[in-house]
């Protein structure tokens, strides 16, 4: 063969190659935009379906990075915490934290997703909030899903309202001399708790009071709401001004539509007992003691139907704790309003004592060979000069020992029985180390002693381990001679 | 082997809890009433190693984050340890974890969970 045919040879066959190469190039180039066009159409598709859910959807992996295809309403966002922080700093930081224990495998996905953040509120409008729901896809890959929920808990709170006002309204109905009183004493706490000048102590202890009120009343969205105030305080150290607004909010919701009954009563209510004890003493009293018993009647209130609220909080309490009681009650005598005015709404705290942190489960009273019930007595009793309030548990007694330890850690003396009864009433002294709904923060006695000594009386507590405790409050009567003791130090331990 | 597993609450009825649901799962258990109690516990000599700890966070004398640190400190390796909280915070979450907690059940939680977790921790 010649150079030249070679060459010629050469030139066809390039040519050639060329050919066949374009030819690929053009069939690729078809195919690709046959498959970009079909991805593209995929993707519009996706997004068509994304836009028209309500809730918005992204796809995080196990890095955190995200997937391209999301919610066209999702904001741009480098990863997952970044997104979730330009709603929610607080439950990002959280993401940061829980993120790669979802996929640890130490517990199932679900169990890690259920202790992140449920919910958020989105820092960008305030009143909205959204739950944020993951579920787990193939290949470590995590589906989130934002949903704007504002609504259904508006919904959901106004239910709550709903049921608080009705147990306004029964109470209302049927003890109108005591929710004219529970409704003033409502209303004080909750200006107290935002009083301005008034020392961090006071308004929280205030704020623990309304919560202790709020439950026995029925009032179950208000004491929430104290609750989560007082949740919030624990965490960030003080209460802020946005807690405070809650609480307030939420009191009057109910207030607005209660308000109107409390200047309704215009009659003097007295019980069967009383009116046979009135034509009893009209017989034989002289004049003046009569008109004294009479006027009683309206003046003064009965203890009984404030220590059966506390009767019902008791057992409703042990209820929720599963835990068995038998409340006995003793009250049958009048008090003048004004003597233990302050001393009501946080009587509930003693009751949360005996029945939260007193009161054993009924495993562990039989285990210590006691009546699996446990047996709570309430009573006020007139005592000439003063009355007496007792709170008596067959529970498992105050374990001193504990108290002295979080009292040497409180930097309080601990050496001698009045010690350790002063230190708890001592603000944040609980042997509790878990705080529920009702009690654990060590607010609630120091919140008693405090209305015990405003009130002039003093307390003291006998409780032995594996017996019971006894709590007795004094209160001097207003109306004059013999107010006992010195101030609440006044007290006694054994 | 049996699994051994060091149970840390300051509440009896939650140590009673835990402890039956993880013997009843086979573990041979060791209880401690707070972080100074567990420290002595898996510190001491005749003691064998614990495969698995089980540690409330809130507790008196020595709070369950402070004894991993401790006893991270004092032991060689970190212990694997799971922790029972009731009001859990990312900066107190994260300081556990650094001190060996491998994951956290809200209380109240499913004792089956609470097994399972200690299971997987413990290895084969």
């Amino acid at each position: 063969m010649s150079v030249a045919t070679g060459f010629a040879a050469a030139a066809v066959l390039a040519s050639c190659t060329a050919l066949a190469a374009g030819a690929v190039v053009v069939l690729l180039r078809r195919a690709q935009r046959r498959h970009a066009l079909s991805l593209e159409a995929e993707r519009a598709q996706s997004l068509a379906i994304l836009a028209s859910v309500d809730d918005a959807m992204v796809i995080a992996r196990r890095d955190g990075s995200l997937e391209g295809l999301r919610s066209p309403s999702l904001p741009e966002a480098a990863d997952v915490f970044a997104l979730i922080a330009l709603f929610d700093e607080r439950a990002a930081r959280w993401f940061r934290v829980g993120w790669s224990d979802l996929f640890a495998g130490t517990l199932p996905f679900d169990a890690v997703a259920q202790q992140l953040p449920a919910r958020i509120t989105d820092a960008r409008s305030p009143s909205r909030t959204l739950a944020l729901t993951l579920r787990l896809l193939p290949a470590e890959r995590v589906l989130l899903i934002l949903r704007d929920v504002t609504a259904a808990l508006e919904k959901e709170m106004r239910a709550a309202d709903d049921a608080d006002a009705i147990a306004v309204l029964d109470l209302a109905a049927t003890e109108k001399d005591l929710f004219r009183q529970v409704f003033t004493e409502i209303d004080a706490l909750v200006v107290r708790v935002r009083e301005w000048g008034a020392t961090e102590e006071v308004r929280r202890r205030a704020l623990h009071t309304l919560k202790g009120t709020a439950s026995v009343t029925g009032l179950t969205s208000l004491a929430a709401t104290c609750h989560a105030a007082e949740d919030a305080c624990a965490s960030r150290g003080s209460l802020t001004s946005d807690d405070i607004a809650h609480v307030e909010e939420a009191w009057s919701r109910v207030r607005v539509r209660v308000a109107s009954l409390v200047s309704l009563d215009d009659r003097v209510e007295m019980t069967v007992a009383e009116h046979e004890a009135l034509l009893q003493a009209a017989a034989i009293e002289p004049r003046a003691a009569l008109v004294r018993r009479i006027r009683s009647l309206r003046e003064d209130e009965r203890a009984a139907q404030r220590v059966e609220r506390l009767a019902d909080h008791a057992r409703a309490l042990a209820g929720r704790t599963d835990k068995e009681i038998d409340v006995v009650i003793s009250a049958d005598i009048r008090v003048p309003r004004d003597d233990l005015a302050g001393i009501w709404p946080v009587l509930s705290h003693a009751v949360n004592n005996a029945v939260d942190h007193g009161v054993e489960p009924p495993d562990e009273r039989r285990a210590a060979g006691k009546d699996t019930r446990a047996r709570l007595e309430i009573a006020v009793r007139d005592e000439g000069s003063r009355f007496v309030i007792s709170v008596i548990d067959d529970g498992r007694g105050i374990d001193w020992a504990a108290v002295a330890d979080k009292a040497r850690a409180a930097g309080l003396p601990a050496a001698t029985n009045a010690d350790l009864v002063a230190a708890l009433f001592v603000d944040g002294v609980s042997t509790s180390t878990t705080a529920s709904t009702t009690s654990g923060r060590g607010v609630g006695l120091s919140a008693l002693a405090a209305a015990v000594k405003e009130a002039g009386g003093c307390i003291s507590i006998e409780s032995s381990r594996g017996i019971g405790t006894r709590f007795e409050i004094v209160v001097p009567k207003k109306d004059g001679a013999g107010a006992p003791g010195g101030p609440y130090g006044d007290v006694e331990a054994a | 082997m049996i699994k051994r597993a060091l149970i840390v609450d300051d509440s009896l009825t939650v140590r009673k809890q835990v402890g039956n649901a993880l013997r009843n799962a086979g573990f041979e258990t060791v209880e401690a009433i707070d972080g100074v109690d567990a420290l002595a516990k898996v510190s001491s000599t005749n003691e064998a190693r614990f495969d698995v700890v089980v540690c409330d966070v809130n507790m008196p004398n020595m709070d369950g984050i402070q004894f991993l640190e401790e006893s991270s400190r004092q032991l060689k390796a970190p212990l694997a340890a799971i922790m029972l909280t009731t009001e859990a915070q990312p900066t107190m979450m994260d300081r556990a974890r650094r001190a060996g907690a491998k994951g956290w059940l809200l209380k109240p939680f499913k004792a089956e969970l609470l097994v399972a977790a200690a299971k997987k921790l413990c290895g084969p």
